[in-house]
């Protein structure tokens, strides 16, 4: 598989005519199986290129094709799950965690739309089985978790899809070190399980370097660095020049 | 005459128990706070007198009327997604449009629906409001059956997540236009068939009858949600939102009955809600939160 975002730009205006922020990247590409960290100061574009990726806004100029097999197609015309950093983003609070992942199931024929409940009992166990606190709270709504289940089910429900491109938006900011650790280790089961490529924006160096099979470093929506794990540069103290707020 | 007046105050309140499940899917579902059923319920009216004038049988008749009720909520909905009118001026725009159309169709602003037209048929007294409450009770629970199903299916659960969290349509792979126009359709087909039962208990059509539906509808919303405290079975949640419109209509009906002057009773209605609004502030602010208002 391969998605490839060929050279993504996108403008936003500001006053006067003049454009505010300019997004403008290389034409880059990522494999099945890899996780990918992006990182860059704030307002340098990070969370901007995940939903260009993940199509949920359109680019100005270029265009994310996903090649998986001999399937192809574009993300604007299939989009996939995002992660987003707010975990209330991803979820309908007033649902229950149960409902939540239901709704992400896939694959269901159309007496399990009717009747979702009934036969996808298994399928929503399974989801929940690692993750004991979400297991005894199924039936209540979301409103009544806590920041880190939410986060933690907001992950749950997003690979529920079995979208061969995760795209993950500081998910674990909120979240304890048990879960974070958990859900670290289901990230890298699933991109070697499904086979996916995890796109992970992070501003965690350490996590970066020990998670990470590539870093991409942004700044002022620019690509300033392209880093292999392995690569001469893959160390703390690029990372952290790299990433400083001094031009 | 007690057990005559006990049968009409229930008629009236399952009438209104229907437009409340109405007004609560586009109020808590979607989250839309659309104001159409001031038009989709004369025109629901409307639009059963004529169709049973044409001589169309009243079953056929009220089926007809959900649809035309739903194509008014089409209409509210595509004002909102396509020329992007807020969402209250969409539904304020619809129904004012429809007081006209409402007029057009029905020839003059007012007229008499013979008794042979309605569901019950030419029957008299005490017979007649009992036959009425057993027609209400029945669609009553149709209603309430269709909406717990349909609120568990996956395309409920999408209407009701969809509502909530407009990113999700993008997550979902689904049009959030599509369950937009589906829901403002269903929510507003229900109201425009509480419009028709509504005509055959009052044997009349009035294009003025729709002014302040939508706030009654809501109150009894409100009043059926705070009974259920937050709970989250579909049918206790259905049926209290029933029930709270029936309560809304009883206080209404028990002033009227104790003197209180019988032009008051939309001033009734508004002092209920305040009220309710005064003594459960943050449960009422709960229910109504997050609405979506673009």
């Amino acid at each position: 598989m391969d998605l490839v975002a060929s050279g993504l730009g996108k403008t936003f205006g500001g006053l006067d005519g003049e454009p505010s922020f300019i997004l403008d990247l290389p034409t880059l590409s990522f494999e099945l199986g890899k996780i990918v960290f992006l990182m860059g100061p704030n307002g340098s574009g990070k969370s901007m290129t995940l939903r260009l990726l993940g199509g949920e806004m359109r680019p100005s100029l270029g265009r994310v094709s996903v090649s998986l097999g001999d399937r192809h197609w574009y993300s604007d015309d299939r989009p996939c799950p995002i992660v987003r950093q707010q975990a209330e983003d991803n979820l309908a609070l007033d649902l229950t965690v149960k409902e939540n992942l239901l709704l992400r199931a896939a694959n269901s024929t159309f007496w399990e739309r009717l009747f979702p409940t009934s036969r996808l009992d298994v399928f929503v166990r399974t989801r929940v089985e690692k993750h004991t606190e979400l297991k005894r709270k199924l039936n209540q709504p979301c409103r009544n978790l806590s920041g880190g289940q939410k986060q933690a089910l907001a992950f749950l429900v997003s690979t529920g899809q079995n979208s061969p491109i995760l795209l993950l938006d500081e998910f674990l900011a909120a979240t304890d070190q048990k879960t974070s650790g958990l859900l670290r280790m289901m990230v890298k089961e699933y991109v070697v399980n499904t086979p996916a490529c995890a796109i992970v924006v992070s501003h965690n160096i350490s996590e970066a370097l020990r998670e990470a099979d590539r870093i991409l470093l942004l700044k002022d929506g620019r690509l300033i660095n392209d880093l292999y794990k392995g690569a001469p540069d893959w160390n703390e103290s690029f990372l952290i020049e790299g990433l400083s707020f001094s031009v | 005459m007690f057990i005559y007046k006990l049968s009409l105050l229930l008629g009236e309140g399952f009438i209104f128990g229907i437009l409340a499940m109405g007004v609560y899917i586009s109020f808590q579902w979607l989250r839309f706070p659309d104001l159409t059923p001031d038009g989709s319920f004369v025109a629901g009216a409307c639009g059963y007198s004529l169709l049973t004038l044409w001589g169309i049988s009243p079953i056929v008749a009220i089926c007809i009327t959900f649809i035309f009720g739903a194509s008014i909520g089409c209409v509210t909905a595509a004002l909102n997604r396509f020329i992007k009118v807020p969402s209250i001026v969409a539904g304020l725009l619809v129904s004012a449009a429809m007081y006209s159309l409402n007029w057009l169709l029905l020839g003059k602003p007012n007229q008499f629906l013979d008794p042979k037209f309605t569901l019950i048929g030419n029957v008299v007294g005490l017979t007649w409001a009992i036959y009425l409450l057993l027609w209400l009770t029945f669609i009553g629970i149709v209603l309430v059956l269709f909406l717990v199903i349909f609120s568990n299916t996956l395309w409920g659960l999408r209407l009701r997540a969809i509502g909530e969290n407009s990113l999700l349509a993008h997550d979902l792979h689904v049009s959030e236009t599509g369950y937009i126009f589906g829901g403002l359709a269903l929510s507003n087909g229900i109201v425009a068939l509480a419009g028709a039962l509504f005509s055959q208990r009052s044997f009349s059509v009035d294009i003025n009858m729709g002014i302040g539906v939508t706030i009654t509808g809501l109150a009894g919303m409100v009043l059926g949600l705070l009974i259920v405290q937050g709970r989250r079975n579909m049918v206790l949640v259905c049926l209290s939102v029933l029930l709270g419109a029936l309560l809304h209509k009883a206080v209404i009906f028990i002033c009227l009955e104790a003197g209180v002057p019988g032009e008051t009773f939309r001033l009734l209605t508004a002092f209920t809600l305040i009220l309710v609004f005064f003594f459960a502030k943050a449960s009422t602010a709960q229910i109504l939160r997050g609405l979506r208002w673009t």
